[in-house]
């Protein structure tokens, strides 16, 4: 396997180093900007805790000295974040179609075939270290992007819920995964390395317009009603609808449906009723994740199947 | 004349896949924005007739435009993907455009054979720099199209709304993206990581692209006002506060002020003034004047620079 490392490497040293070393380097500011942004929230908060009291009308900030470092910090946050969310793509697609494209290119795919045991054992060694190492990167990536979320001032002792969905955690390795297992499967079946990286680009779009379209729709029929006023407690960031529920027996009733019955008062807040919306709160963050990276890991097992089986049918150019 | 058409030809056949890929998204966007325009159409003919007491009708009045769902939607989920179009056409045809030939080991019989290297790299890159440009065209005029439709009131000439996302500079950003790229191709000598140094490279000219707007126009102030629809077509700069006898104000001196005022009834005279800093709508022929100024020079600096390295390049 090391030797399998060693010439997945030798083969694809230019851009293994540029992703690899970009992701290092990303994982690190990104490290750095959490450190330092608890470090000044910390310093920020025992700075307010030991100013005097405000005075009332007064203008002036006793602990002002804080304020660029954390517009510097949170504008450094946003950009790492931005970074982290595009990587899995980058990597993914860099990394996979020329897996398989490139032997084909270049007309070394058969010599191999005709040398390996299998070419199953041929594609478990070429795509394997790149699995590790994608996974590795991007798995460090999410854990930072954690970090990122956590330490925002305003996550401060609340859950972080559905904010930053995209640039934390699991979701960035099982995004690379897929898009890795797209890219091979692409690399295998069109043989050339740019052609099948434009592919890769279009089903990438094409799986994640699928895929927002099917977790919204998920998350539309999972909403609960969250009384207006606890929504932005709640963590609720996309709103499917909006009702009424009766504080009496707790049922819930649409706008529309509120506004049909007979005894219906035309005002926003009606007496005996409470205004709710209709979405999902934070706390099941965890299961849309869990959903999301299941259908990803599918897509990416599904692709480097096909990527084999196209493989194993391949003749030879 | 042979020789040009056999440059095209061969341009062609070379870069097949990723012309397709440029022909494939810009005939997208090219048709999201006349679908979205003919509706925007529709909704504007049926207003003049029924006035602007019914929605969507009242919005053209009060912001300058009709906010119809659908194109609503439609027009912010494709927008970001049509303004790194140019930007993105230029990578995919600029990035492989020499490290094919280098990659291949063919840039060097190519070379031995031309007349002179920089004859080479002009047949190689014109075809592709005619044809990408003739790709784009579609999406620049759909661009208009749509800018006209969705601003019916508002002269698109004299209008800074959906800039660079429309019009000529949808083209010319094309040109020193695709130089750019051939320059990375050049000198990193291999397709797939020279795609991914011209993409770095690539987004930091946009990103200098737009952190540079409005290339030195002086901007005026204009007092706020409460109709969007007085502020429809003004490239917004930025935003500054003055007190009451005019003199300027930091941000939050003026937002401590402000929060002192709500709290103690302060007289109005005394509240800190709100001003924005923007070119109006008129001078954008002038904007667009001095980007294409930037433009032109950048892309003659990297052609010069691309047709050097070219020169100075030793066989892999």
């Amino acid at each position: 396997m090391l030797r399998a490392f060693r010439l997945a490497f030798a083969m694809h040293r230019l851009e293994w180093r540029l992703l690899l070393g970009a992701s290092v380097l990303l994982a690190a500011v990104s490290l750095t900007l959490a450190w330092q942004t608890w470090a000044v929230r910390t310093d920020e908060l025992a700075c307010y805790a030991a100013a005097p009291r405000a005075v009332e009308g007064s203008t002036e900030n006793p602990c002002r000295r804080f304020d660029a470092a954390t517009r510097f910090l949170e504008s450094g946050r946003q950009v790492a974040a931005g970074a982290i969310t595009i990587s899995p793509f980058v990597l993914g697609l860099f990394v996979g179609p020329p897996l398989v494209a490139r032997d084909v290119e270049r007309r070394t795919a058969e010599i191999a075939w005709t040398l390996a045991r299998s070419r199953r054992r041929w594609l478990v060694h070429r795509a394997g270290p790149a699995v590790v190492a994608v996974l590795a990167a991007t798995a460090a990536l999410g854990g930072a992007g954690e970090l990122l979320t956590a330490v925002a001032p305003w996550n401060e002792g609340v859950d972080p819920g559905f904010q930053d969905h995209g640039s934390r955690g699991p979701l960035v390795p099982a995004r690379a995964l897929a898009v890795l297992g797209l890219g091979l499967a692409m690399g295998a079946w069109i043989g050339r390395q740019l052609p099948a990286l434009l592919l890769t680009l279009g089903a990438t779009v094409a799986m994640g317009v699928t895929l927002s379209l099917l977790i919204d729709a998920q998350m539309a029929r999972d909403a609960e009603a969250v009384p207006m006023l606890a929504m932005q407690e709640a963590g609720i960031t996309k709103v499917y609808g909006s009702g009424f529920r009766k504080d009496a027996t707790g049922k819930v009733v649409g706008y529309d449906e509120y506004y049909a019955r007979p005894d219906a008062i035309l005002v926003d807040d009606p007496p005996g009723w409470t205004p709710v919306v209709f979405g999902v709160p934070g706390s099941r963050y965890g299961d849309i994740v869990v959903r999301e990276s299941a259908i990803l890991s599918a897509v990416a097992v599904g692709a480097v199947g096909a990527g084999l089986v196209v493989i194993r049918r391949r003749r030879p150019a | 004349m042979t020789a040009v058409r056999r440059a095209f030809l061969l341009g062609w056949r070379l870069h097949r896949a990723e012309l397709a890929a440029v022909t494939i998204a810009s005939a997208a966007i090219s048709l999201v924005w006349l679908r979205t325009a003919a509706e925007l159409d529709a909704v504007h003919g049926a207003c003049l007739r029924i006035g602007p007491s019914v929605a969507p009708c009242g919005g053209l009045r009060e912001s300058g435009q009709y906010f119809v769902g659908a194109s609503q939607d439609l027009i912010l989920m494709v927008a970001p993907f049509a303004a790194a179009l140019p930007f993105a056409a230029g990578v995919v045809l600029g990035a492989p455009l020499l490290s094919r030939e280098l990659e291949h080991r063919t840039a060097h019989i190519g070379w031995s054979l031309a007349r002179t290297r920089a004859r080479w790299l002009g047949l190689r890159l014109v075809p592709v720099l005619v044809i990408g440009l003739l790709l784009l065209v579609p999406v620049a005029l759909a661009g208009e199209v749509l800018a006209r439709s969705l601003y019916p009131l508002t002269d698109a000439g004299e209008n800074f709304e959906r800039y660079g996302v429309r019009g000529p500079l949808l083209l010319l950003r094309f040109i020193p993206a695709l130089a750019l790229a051939a320059l990375a191709g050049l000198l990193v000598g291999r397709q797939l990581p020279a795609l991914l140094v011209a993409g770095a490279l690539v987004a930091a000219l946009g990103a200098g692209l737009t952190w540079l707007r409005p290339f030195g126009a002086t901007p005026v102030e204009r007092a706020p006002s409460e109709r969007p629809a007085d502020w429809l077509g003004s490239l917004y700069v930025g935003v500054v506060y003055r007190d009451a006898d005019g003199n300027l104000l930091r941000e939050e001196e003026a937002w401590a002020l402000m929060v002192v005022a709500e709290g103690e009834e302060m007289d109005e005279a005394r509240f800190p003034r709100e001003t924005f800093l923007v070119i109006p709508g008129e001078r954008l022929p002038e904007v667009m004047a001095r980007e294409a100024g930037v433009i032109g020079v950048t892309s003659v600096a990297l052609a010069g620079a691309l047709a050097a390295a070219t020169r100075r390049r030793r066989p892999p």
